[in-house]
């Protein structure tokens, strides 16, 4: 069988899954948690493949979303051990509480609203 | 016990029977008690799926875990939950309608069946949905006694019986039905009361900055991120949380109920709003209780799986309380209600099915066996002391270990395989009842970093795509199209027994 897009994105999770398993491992937290918005993104996106393995227009929305999650993982992982605080909480918390936890909460579930609404309903009612 | 919290006890009750009731009347096939006749708009659908993964663990475990370990407790156990959810809608949402719409599914061993055509692979997650459903079963009637215990002044084996068998009798006689209609009723409750027990426990603790204040200056870790717990133990807890729900039964089996393809859209949104929502319940309880335990306004807590109920008792009008540890209640009933439906199904249907027997009359058997399941998680809990959140725990771990590659990443992907989807789901079940066994027993001792659930679902998800890649035949391509193609499907279900059903 040749390769295709979703045989490459299944790998690309088998890597990442264990890329975590060595973080959680080994106690490496930057393994554990950077994988993690990556992850979360890809397994989207292997998730709005229609039945001939495309895309279509479910792409530009997803990427933003994995760039704003990716970045805010970033943002709380510079800032996870530090003394500083944040809203009261130790600044990596307070970034988990007050900004990401908001951010997946409103925009995750809206994120397949409108990749539905743009591609994935096409594919169901064919 | 105020006449006002009496009153509103067995009104709740007596919905819920009522509710039952009504279930029993328009269910007379197999497929109505299991999945709800595929009749549910997405608003239904959408609450019933958090209601049910908001279980006793949620609400009374991750309390006390937050009392305990302060905000980093929620970090692993609940907010990334919504973003599960998407994933899962993502990845199961299209493709499950697609397969539903072609085959007869009623459960994910009747998907097993249907993706890989492979008796070992649909034998071996029935009985994985068997014990993982009895295992989950048995943490609600723990997490029951002890609510109904605290509601009616009674021992908590007395309020395990009295619970069970009130969720019993409305899902035996109304099945998933009933199940996913009570589910409504009581997410909206837990939404309700998480909402005003949110604000009202933070304004007892003076106020959302001087509750932080005061835990900071008594110790600034249990605001931390590497504070109570190790930050990679926390960054387990919330991979196992936030990959592992795409893979739990009772979330998966809600996207066979829909009636229609656009109920898919807002599923999702609504879903994660409300699971945030009642995530205030255990962030304001739990802070607020740490925070006037180091006030001196609270004795500090023995059992920290108390801290809910304490809260309440120590901090609320009655009637407030009663209120409360209804909603409590009804959010351990609603994960009852599906397992105790999806057990059965998987004892009756699927274990049979996978044998080469063929079940008549299998209504009446599944309203059997959902007696069983219940009976079987009754014993359970009245014989074993591992507290709720554990229990809750590898019940979690299991099933997004055993479902999450297999049918999740197998819907997609044409190299995946039955060879792998046995040998996951019992590596998944072994490797998790293995150390657990072992840790508890002093033969193994794991780092204090190391989150089993988390490298579980991580180890598994590993497993099944190096050995899919490995085992893959062209076959397995066109198994992956049969799935979804009407003039390639194949018979699923059994016949015979929807045409003996009524």
């Amino acid at each position: 069988m040749k390769h295709d897009r979703t045989d490459a994105l299944v790998l690309t999770i088998g890597g990442l899954f264990a890329l975590l398993t060595i973080g959680m491992t080994f106690d490496i937290w930057q393994l554990a948690w950077l994988p993690i918005p990556i992850l979360s993104v890809v397994m989207i996106a292997l998730g709005c493949l229609d039945r001939y393995g495309r895309w279509g227009a479910s792409l530009p929305p997803v990427l933003i979303f994995g760039v704003v999650l990716t970045s805010l993982f970033v943002w709380a992982g510079l800032v996870l051990f530090d003394s500083g605080r944040f809203g009261g909480l130790q600044s990596g918390v307070g970034v988990v509480y007050y900004v990401i936890w908001p951010f997946v909460t409103v925009f995750s579930g809206l994120l397949y609203a409108v990749v539905y609404a743009r591609w994935l309903r096409h594919d169901v009612s064919r | 016990m105020e006449p006002l919290v009496i009153a509103i006890i067995i009104g709740y009750f007596a919905l819920m029977v009522a509710i039952g009731w009504w279930a029993k009347r328009k269910t007379s096939s197999a497929k109505e008690f299991l999945v709800a006749g595929q009749t549910l708009g997405f608003l239904v659908m959408a609450i019933a799926s958090f209601s049910s993964i908001q279980s006793g663990w949620g609400m009374v475990g991750s309390t006390g875990t937050t009392y305990d370990w302060g905000p980093q407790a929620l970090i692993g156990s609940a907010l990334f939950i919504p973003l599960g959810f998407a994933v899962a809608w993502f990845l199961l949402g299209t493709r499950l309608h697609r397969a539903a719409r072609k085959h007869q599914i009623y459960s994910v061993p009747d998907l097993i069946k249907a993706r890989y055509q492979s008796k070992s692979a649909h034998v071996t997650m029935s009985v994985a949905m068997l014990i993982g459903s009895i295992s989950y079963m048995t943490a609600q009637v723990t997490a029951t006694g002890v609510i109904i215990s605290l509601l009616t002044g009674t021992s908590p084996a007395t309020g395990a019986w009295i619970g069970s068998a009130i969720v019993a009798a409305y899902t035996v006689a109304g099945g998933m039905l009933a199940a996913v209609w009570t589910d409504l009723i009581q997410g909206l409750l837990m939404i309700v009361i998480s909402v005003g027990l949110f604000f009202y426990a933070v304004n007892e603790a003076g106020g959302w900055r001087n509750m932080l204040d005061s835990i900071w200056q008594e110790d600034p870790t249990l605001l931390s991120a590497d504070g109570s717990m190790p930050a990679v133990f926390i960054v387990g807890f919330a991979v196992m949380i936030l990959f592992g729900a795409a893979g739990q039964p009772q979330l998966v089996t809600k996207f066979l109920m829909l009636k229609d393809e656009k109920e898919l859209k807002w599923g999702a949104a609504v879903a994660g709003i409300s699971y945030a929502v009642t995530t205030l319940f255990s962030l304001g309880v739990g802070l607020s209780m740490r925070a006037m335990t180091i006030q001196g306004r609270a004795e500090p807590l023995d059992n920290i799986d108390n801290t809910a109920t304490v809260f309440l008792d120590a901090f609320t009008h009655p009637v407030v309380a009663g209120i409360a540890l209804v909603g409590l209640l009804a959010a351990i009933m609603s994960s009852a209600s599906s397992f105790i439906t999806i057990g059965a199904a998987s004892a009756v249907r699927d274990l049979t099915g996978s044998l080469g027997r063929v079940v008549r009359r299998e209504l009446l058997w599944n309203r059997v066996a959902s007696v069983g399941v219940v009976l079987a998680a009754l014993l359970f809990a009245l014989y074993l002391s591992q507290v709720i959140f554990l229990l809750g725990a590898i019940g979690w771990a299991a099933f997004g270990a055993a479902i999450l590659g297999p049918l999740a990443l197998g819907l997609f992907w044409r190299r995946a395989t039955a060879v792998a989807t046995t040998v996951t789901i019992v590596v998944s079940l072994l490797g998790n009842l293995v150390i657990t066994v072992a840790t508890s027993q002093g033969w193994l001792t794991l780092p204090d970093y190391f989150y089993l659930g988390g490298v579980v679902i991580a180890f598994s998800t590993v497993l099944f795509i190096a050995l899919s890649y490995v085992t893959a035949k062209p076959a397995d391509a066109d198994k992956l199209a049969q799935l979804y193609e009407p003039d390639q499907s194949m018979a699923v279900a059994q016949p015979a027994t929807a045409a003996v059903d009524r």
